[in-house]
């Protein structure tokens, strides 16, 4: 697809260019080769880091959509059982966080329940991720 | 003259990017559990999360208690040292389901290094 990209631009000035001269011709078809090779390189850094933040928000989750291994590892209690005060929530469990971890949509943290004295996870409320700071709108919106 | 204010250094290695090891924290509240024990509630250095860590990792720097803190036993025993605003029913529920006057609550009441 880049490929692609790097010709259509190649070939969007050389189309341009038969007004001018031979040596226009040259010089405007070098620059179009030259920015279409930026366009390029910048086109593939993107998705390149796309896919890297995909995969790290991807790696907070089993395929089961569950918590990684490696999440719960990581994760903290924010409140402890006694300040929850929920009937809702199993005796003995308290609220906890993962580090954040980097998406495509910003840094994102997920907070779930867990009983620090069992390690067990309870998954039947409030599992939630919980993003750092409102992802930025798809659409800036009107100007 | 200075109000008084808890602080402690983190001595323990994280690899998770929590807090950093070495580094000085204001301590915001303590908390106390027979299960874990006594735990400090510092602001770390990810995204800013008021998070609890075992007094164990750190050493006192200076351990002055500010005036404003209250005590507070719970139902099941556990015991806090905090800000009285922090103390209410459900506040800590509201401030991570991200409410915006418990944010401020908490801002107004957060200490952080001179």
């Amino acid at each position: 697809m880049n490929h692609i990209l790097a010709c259509v631009l190649t070939l969007l000035f050389s189309l341009s260019g038969p007004a001018m001269g031979k040596n226009s011709d040259f010089c405007r078809s070098s620059i179009a080769a030259d920015g279409a090779v930026r366009a390029e390189s910048s086109l593939s850094g993107q998705l390149l880091r796309q896919d890297l933040l995909r995969q790290e928000a991807a790696s907070a989750f089993t395929e089961s959509g569950e918590l990684s291994q490696g999440a719960l590892a990581g994760s903290r209690e924010v409140i402890p059982a006694a300040q929850l005060g929920n009937p809702n929530i199993p005796a003995g469990f308290s609220k906890w966080s993962t580090r954040s971890f980097q998406s495509p949509s910003g840094n994102f943290q997920v907070h779930f329940y867990r009983n620090p004295t069992t390690g067990e996870v309870f998954n039947g409320l409030d599992y939630k991720v919980n993003f750092n700071s409102a992802p930025a709108p798809l659409w800036p919106g009107p100007k | 003259m200075a109000r008084p204010q808890m602080i402690v250094q983190y001595t323990k290695q994280d690899d998770q990017n929590w807090l950093r090891t070495g580094s000085n924290y204001a301590v915001q509240a303590i908390y106390f559990d027979q299960q874990q024990g006594a735990r400090y509630r510092i602001i770390s250095d990810d995204a800013g999360t008021p998070a609890l860590f075992p007094v164990i990792d750190f050493t006192i720097v200076d351990g002055s208690l500010p005036a404003s803190w209250c005590a507070h036993v719970h139902a099941n025993g556990d015991f806090e040292l905090s800000p009285p605003a922090w103390l209410e029913q459900g506040f800590w529920v509201r401030f991570f389901d991200n409410d915006a006057d418990a944010k401020r609550v908490f801002e107004l009441n957060a200490s952080s290094l001179r």
